[in-house]
């Protein structure tokens, strides 16, 4: 019997040219060759064994055939055991616990993605219901400081002999009729549609009853946005951002819980809200427009949230959600504001949606600034849609025509609680704009510094205009002002056609110093970028 | 003799099955080096074997409850295995033949001193031995590693790869003869310099 140190030297000589001992033909004649390897192998049974044995003694060939059979067996058992060097155990652990979250997020009720750029925008489709109660939230709570503010400014009406707010209102469609403000019949036809969805408890209602549809309305929001609303809540931009004051909200006056709106449900409650008194001012006041956005690349997303911050605009701490984190647009913003450290933890990763949208608000210098900016890079963003209404404020934002933005822009006006549905539909199909989106909202304190994006018109002209603005207290926080406050800034100098028009819309509802605008941000179709396809094609 | 004797394979994966992580690691313990072993020999690379134990581990942790207690841990660890390490090998063929063997043989150092992957080479003699193992077919390397390296009993053998233990050994044989056929084929062209 060969060992294991000898059996290389043996297969080499017989491979060298020895006729092997044994045929497969020989040991086939009427002997099962099968059962050498058997036999080797030790797995014979008794008689089998016999039968062998008693061939081995009679043919030699046979003999040999089973030491080879030895040696090929010696040859495999004596391969060196290696080992793996390493254990396995953390390893397998993590792909174990990798697979338990996927396996929950696969739980995640999603909606249907919208036929999303391949990899590009994923958004989230859970935050329909999300968004709508931040929506909410925002202009409800702009409506508490509106009411904060009509009482502050009335405090200084009467000081001045003007009577109470609600003949401001009336001035404030006559400014609009004589033509010193934007034509009322536009005007009228963003604002009745959000009038038309009042809530029925804030028909004449004053500060209590709209604070409490305000609270109560944040709390089922709250509900509503669940994880979303938890999830930032605790992020530490957003902390900071209502640290500095930077948030738009001033704190909700006391109101009663009891004040609930059943029609506030979700994301729908918009919608169902009734009808409201038109002279009531409210958040409504402020302009909402949407801006289509379509960037070139992932860059021009990074791009897009550069931007932002450059011109001051911060994470609301009223934001509703974020965009999905896997897409590169909303990963760029939500990185950005939030940090790393809330990646792959949020619950609705697995979502898609077309677009990305983003809602900014600030004083209009400060998002003419930002769409500007937006606007002179070409390269980046292969079109900057905005509605004809942006035109109000002095500047032409289009690069296109824009019709089919505007005309959404209206329509979204028209229909606020279909902000959301409608942006998202805006380029596309009715019946893929089902599906939603992250929304992140973005605030610019009127007080923030000026921007340092250089894209735009010439720093000299943004420095005037932030002069006059500041002035004119067009923009300012929010919240109650002390008279004396209010007297300096409303005696102010007007020294430009821009200054006397901010001056003219500080006479109007307050919340005239500030703008809306939601940026619906896609990925640009790529094989016809340059071409600047019309507005609202997918 | 010693009484704190570990755990039996079907105790640990009792506990497993209750949730208990540890036991199921202590059975990744105690079974990855020799299912490495085994797999470096049936995928062919040391990477394609990790990856298959570590693929192996992981589905039989998730299988785990469709594990028969009548049967083996390891035979059907190893079946999960043997699975996987061929669909790597099918994926990634051509890995290794005769001539790339060869050429490996001629070419490898003998030199202990080096990296763990040449190793497993260093032996001109495993080298070649490897090599013509990995040019079998997928069904006559499985049942000579199993045989050889893990010492498997036919019925085991026959367990792992759900086979009749007849078939077993008619392939045994021949998978024999095939391999003493490739190694005839290598030396024959080339002799191996031994001393």
């Amino acid at each position: 019997m060969l060992d294991a140190g000898n059996w290389m030297l043996e297969i080499q000589h017989r491979a060298s040219g020895i006729q092997y001992p044994v045929e497969m033909s020989n040991v086939n004649d009427n002997f099962n060759d099968e059962l050498l390897s058997a036999y080797v192998d030790g797995e014979l049974t008794a008689d089998e064994r016999a039968a062998v044995e008693e061939r081995l003694r009679a043919d030699p060939h046979v003999a040999e055939l089973v030491e080879e059979l030895r040696s090929i067996s010696s040859a495999i058992k004596s391969l060196p055991r290696e080992t793996l060097g390493h254990d396995l155990r953390a390893s397998i652990q993590a792909e174990l616990d990798e697979t338990r979250v996927d396996a929950q997020r696969q739980v995640i009720p999603l909606s249907e993605p919208l036929d999303p750029p391949r990899g590009f925008y994923r958004g989230f489709l859970w935050s329909t219901i999300a968004i709508a109660a931040a929506l909410m939230i925002m202009f409800l709570q702009y409506r508490e400081q509106q009411d904060q503010r009509n009482v502050a400014v009335a405090a200084k009406d009467e000081a001045g002999g003007v009577q109470e707010h609600t003949a401001r209102n009336n001035r404030r469609r006559e400014m609009g009729e004589d033509g010193q403000l934007p034509p009322q019949g536009e005007m009228r036809s963003l604002e009745s549609p959000r009038d038309a969805a009042e809530p029925a408890a804030g028909v004449g209602g004053g500060m209590d009853s709209l604070g409490a549809e305000a609270s109560s309305a944040v709390e089922r929001s709250l509900d509503a946005a669940d994880a979303a609303a938890e999830s930032l809540s605790d992020m530490e931009a957003v902390d900071e951002q209502v640290a500095q004051g930077q948030a738009v909200v001033p704190p909700a006056p006391e109101a009663p819980e009891e004040a609930a709106e059943p029609a506030f449900r979700g994301g729908r409650a918009a919608a169902t809200r009734p009808a409201a008194n038109t002279n009531e001012p409210s958040v409504e006041d402020i302009p909402l427009q949407t801006v289509e956005l379509e960037v070139r690349s992932d860059e021009g997303v990074q791009q897009f949230a550069r931007l932002l911050a450059e011109n001051n605009f911060r994470l609301s701490a009223d934001s509703a959600v974020a965009p999905d984190q896997d897409a590169a647009a909303s990963r760029e913003v939500r990185q950005h504001y939030y940090g790393q450290r809330r990646a792959g933890q949020h619950p609705a990763d697995q979502a898609n949606a077309s677009a990305v949208h983003v809602v900014v608000e600030g004083t209009p210098a400060q998002v003419e600034q930002l769409v500007d900016s937006y606007q002179q890079q070409p390269d980046v963003f292969a079109e900057v849609a905005a509605p004809e209404s942006l035109t109000r404020l002095g500047r032409q934002f289009r690069r296109e025509p824009a019709s089919s933005a505007g005309a959404q822009g209206s329509q979204l006006q028209a229909e606020p609680s279909a902000v959301v549905e409608g942006a998202a539909a805006a380029g596309k199909p009715q019946g893929q704009a089902e599906s939603s989106f992250g929304v992140a909202w973005f605030v610019a304190p009127a007080d923030a510094p000026k921007s340092t994006a250089l894209y735009s018109r010439d720093v000299e002209a943004k420095e005037k205009d932030a002069a006059i603005e500041s002035n004119v207290q067009l923009g300012a926080p929010v919240q109650p002002l002390a008279e004396d406050a209010q007297s300096d800034r409303a005696g102010a100098e007007v020294a430009s056609p821009k200054a006397d028009r901010f001056a003219k819309q500080l006479q109007s509802p307050p919340a005239q110093g500030r703008v809306r605008l939601k940026f619906v941000l896609r990925l640009a179709p790529q094989p016809a970028t340059e071409a600047a396809a019309a507005p609202g094609e997918p | 003799m010693n009484h704190d004797a570990a755990p039996t394979d079907a105790r640990l994966v009792e506990a497993a099955l209750k949730g208990d992580r540890d036991a199921f690691g202590d059975l990744v313990v105690r079974y990855q080096d020799r299912l490495f072993n085994t797999m470096l020999r049936i995928a062919g690379s040391r990477e394609d074997a990790a990856d298959a134990v570590q693929d192996a581990f992981v589905q039989a942790y998730r299988k785990l409850d469709s594990f028969r207690g009548d049967a083996q841990f390891f035979t059907w660890l190893y079946r999960i295995a043997m699975n996987i390490a061929l669909s790597r090998r099918r994926r990634r063929r051509p890995v290794s033949s005769l001539d790339v063997a060869k050429t490996d043989a001629g070419d490898e150092p003998m030199d202990a001193a080096t990296g763990p992957d040449d190793r497993m080479l260093a032996d001109e003699q495993a080298a070649q031995v490897h090599a013509a193992l990995a040019d079998l077919g997928d069904q006559h390397r499985k049942i000579l590693v199993l045989r050889e390296l893990e010492g498997c009993s036919y019925e085991v053998i026959a367990d792992i790869l759900e086979l009749p233990v007849g078939t077993v050994r008619s392939r045994l044989f021949r998978a024999r003869m095939q391999l003493r056929d490739k190694l005839k084929t290598l030396w024959g062209e080339e002799t191996p310099q031994l001393g």
